[in-house]
């Protein structure tokens, strides 16, 4: 499947695969420059390029969406380095929050900064996604309004069963 | 010998110590009557304006984890205790790391607000008043204590305090045990505005529950589901009668502080524990702006001096009366605070119950009856949670709309603890930290992409929680008490906590565990409850474990009573030792049954500030010296 070119581009491809919103739908965060940035500045450059590379390798090798998770799974959660940051990508988009990688990930792969748990910025909370994942909108923020919650939400996401 | 102060004192009227729910009712009714008051309140003073409060938004927003107090972070001077600093004790070790220090056998699991609005910056805004027999537990049951007056007596302070509050609810849908529900209300009682709108999830769980019977202690109940009612904005209610004018309709919604034009109704942002974004849930700032409003009508002085910590209230040892009040004013620097001292007609410490029992241990005084600082109580609250077979998209709308309220009262009360059972409303939140750490074990199980986003979608729209509160009654042994040994930055002694679960709130845990197994296969909710013999409340009762957290509801460790040998005040929560010092707020309960104390509090507050006032006039007649 198609890499883009220019890594911010490539970072919200990577993102649309490990998170399962569409590339728009995270776009419209605006919080994809923050992520990256964050990505960025907590493992470096060197590790950073090292992920992409290896989410590179794992688009090219696949044809199709099942392909891709796939490979994903294999090639980049799986990996000792990537998996941990991608794990990481996950949370921001999901929750806001950049966790603490694990003391075995800083011993093998070298200086991080400032790697310890935290928000990554008050929006990125209000812009957090597991809310619209089940429906719902962020505790605090983008109040639905007066007696909404009497009905199902408008918006309602796909809750079947995932298949085994 | 007590020294004079060598500079010149301030004389109030009255001198209020904390700008929470209580201090700020007395505040309102002394400026109706055109006194001079100063209140001090020992936290910061930043909050009641929208700059203020989006800050504290903004914090919420960026704090890892979101517990109760981590909007409203405390000065360095006046810390407070927060709920992650909770842990097991080990016996003879006491646990200090939090502000609190804990002693046990069990741990105290609930914190308190030092700031201008006090703790009504995060209650959850629930507004039960207590039963008539919640009042009358020594005589009706054998336990616990008997209040000095009767739900009766406090019934126009419940309608003065709903006005106030903004008490927002269906009369007619409630259903409360054994209560004579014309008696208990009055007749056509309304409260000010219509009910907060049920949640999808409490009506899907009403609906399915029917009409389910189950046996407790022996007898047959029951459950039934009503609509709570709430200090929270909604839409008022035409046939409410004011108690105050006798006006039909006369109420108007009061919208956020900082901006009358937002938060006159709820919108539903599903965080009404810890902060409302629009304060559309009554917090104490409104009282307060009222009073500062009503100074300037009345040509009335309020003044609330914030970062003012109350250290010592003296008192003349011939006659007992308060003759001034020491407190620490400090700022931003690194400096030591000033020490000042302010000397009233009438003082009143109404600083939450642990604060105040604090002042008053410091100061040694009020504690003729040994009272002071003992029945420390809470409401155990013990969760049960699992999955139901449907969506209920939960965290939508406020905490908890509805509840269970059939073991508010019942005869098992002579042996077990009365229960409250709201439906909470935010799915797992309580239990499991959830959607955040329940979110992190799939990602931690390797899930990502599609997978991941269906098991979001399908397990979280399914949370349901349900929320066990139960009714604890005064023990001498629970207690608040100080020493030297532990100090706080300023140098004042942090409080000391003495606290244990007993029996008869574990036996009703066992009982609620019985009816959760009910509930559960009634309404299909597989049931994911579990209780680690790690955590923090984990207890014992005939062999099995459970585990309860704090709710809160700190109550009862000034008590008031008929005598001063049993109790701290009287039942204008006047101190039976000094005629001039009222104590006011949740310490002053002798008990509190399974109603959520702010209310009663409230209450209360008006109860004591009519008492002050008819006290100020006496005094304003008397020959001056």
């Amino acid at each position: 499947m198609d890499f883009p070119q220019t890594t911010g581009q490539q970072f919200i491809a990577v993102s649309s695969v490990l998170t399962a919103f569409s590339e728009i739908e995270l776009k419209a965060t605006g919080m994809a420059e923050a992520y990256w940035q964050t990505l960025l500045s907590v493992v470096g450059m060197a590790n950073a390029g090292d992920f992409l590379s290896q989410c590179a390798a794992a688009f090219e090798k696949s044809q199709s969406l099942n392909e891709l998770e796939s490979n994903f799974a294999s090639m980049v959660m799986q990996d000792s380095k990537c998996g941990a940051l991608a794990q990481n990508v996950i949370s921001m988009w999901y929750l806001g929050q950049w966790n603490q990688l694990p003391p075995t990930w800083q011993d093998s792969y070298g200086a991080v900064y400032n790697d310890q748990t935290f928000v990554v910025s008050a929006q990125a909370y209000v812009q957090s996604l597991v809310w619209p994942a089940f429906g719902t909108h962020p505790q605090a923020a983008k109040g639905p309004g007066f007696g909404s919650w009497v009905e199902p939400p408008l918006v309602r996401p796909n809750t079947d069963a995932p298949k085994p | 010998m007590k020294t004079k102060p060598t500079e010149p004192m301030e004389e109030w009227d009255a001198i209020i110590v904390g700008a929470g729910a209580s201090g700020a009712i007395l505040a309102l009714e002394l400026m109706k009557k055109g006194r001079r008051v100063l209140m001090l309140e020992a936290g910061r003073g930043v909050r009641n304006d929208e700059e203020g409060w989006n800050s504290a938004l903004d914090t919420y927003y960026n704090a890892v984890a979101k517990t109760p107090n981590s909007p409203y972070s405390p000065t360095r001077q006046a810390p407070q205790t927060d709920v992650l600093q909770v842990n097991q004790i080990q016996p003879g070790v006491p646990d200090s790391a939090g502000y609190m220090v804990q002693h046990g056998p069990q741990p105290f699991g609930s914190d308190y607000t030092r700031s201008k609005g006090g703790t009504t910056m995060h209650w959850l805004g629930t507004t039960l008043r207590m039963l008539p027999n919640d009042f009358q537990m020594r005589t009706k049951y054998g336990v616990g204590d008997d209040w000095p007056i009767r739900y009766e007596d406090l019934k126009p302070d419940y309608e003065r305090a709903e006005l106030e509050i903004g008490v927002a609810g269906d009369v007619s849908a409630q259903q409360l045990p054994g209560v004579d529900a014309e008696k208990f209300w009055g007749k056509d009682y309304q409260f000010p505005m219509q009910k907060i709108p049920e949640a999808y999830l409490s009506t899907r769980f009403k609906k399915r529950l029917g009409k389910l019977k189950v046996p407790v202690a022996g007898k047959e109940y029951e459950l039934y589901v009503t609509p709570t009612p709430q200090g929270r904005n909604s839409i008022p209610n035409p046939d409410y009668i004011n108690p105050v004018t006798g006006k039909k309709g006369d109420f108007k919604v009061t919208g956020s502080p900082g901006n009358p034009l937002r938060g006159e109704r709820c919108q539903g942002n599903a965080s009404c524990v810890p902060i409302c974004p629009v304060q559309a849930k009554y917090s104490a700032h409104r009282t307060l702006n009222k009073a500062q409003a009503k100074a300037t009508d009345n040509d009335a002085t309020f003044t609330i001096r914030n970062q003012s910590i109350a250290s010592k209230i003296v008192t003349d040892p011939n006659d007992g009366r308060v003759l001034w009040i020491e407190y620490l004013l400090y700022d931003g620097s690194p400096f030591p605070p000033q020490k000042k001292v302010a000397k009233a007609k009438l003082y009143s410490v109404a600083a939450h119950s642990v604060e105040s029992a604090k002042l008053l241990l410091i100061s040694n005084i009020a504690n003729r009856s040994d009272q002071l600082g003992r029945n420390l109580m809470d409401h155990p609250t013990m969760l049960t949670w699992g999955l139901t077979d449907e969506p209920v998209w939960p965290f939508r709308g406020p905490g908890a709309t509805n509840a269970i309220p059939t073991f508010r009262d019942g005869p098992f009360r002579s042996e077990q603890a009365a229960f409250v059972l709201p439906i909470d409303n935010w799915g797992w939140v309580w239990s499991s930290f959830a959607p955040g750490a329940p979110f992190a074990d799939f990602v931690g199980q390797g899930l990502f992409g599609r997978k991941l986003r269906q098991n979001v979608a399908h397990d979280f729209s399914r949370q349901i929680a349900l929320q066990w509160e139960f009714e604890q009654v005064g023990q001498p042994g629970n207690r608040v008490t100080i020493d030297p040994q532990y100090l706080d930055p300023v140098g004042l002694p942090r409080p000391i906590i003495h606290y244990k679960v007993d029996d008869y709130v574990r036996k009703s845990m066992q009982t609620a565990i019985d009816l959760n197994q009910r509930i559960c296969k009634k309404v299909n909710i597989t049931d994911k409850t579990f209780y680690s013999p790690g955590a923090p409340g984990f207890v014992e009762y005939e062999g099995v474990g459970y585990e309860y957290r704090g709710c809160g509801h700190l109550v009862g460790t000034h008590r008031m009573g008929s005598n001063p040998s049993n109790s701290v005040t009287d039942s204008f929560m006047r101190c039976w030792d000094h005629q001039n010092l009222f104590v006011v707020g949740c310490g002053s309960m002798p008990t509190f049954g399974t109603s959520n104390p702010s209310l009663t509090m409230v209450a209360l507050a008006y109860r004591a500030a009519d008492a002050m006032n008819k006290q100020l006039d006496k005094d304003h007649t008397a020959p001056s010296l």
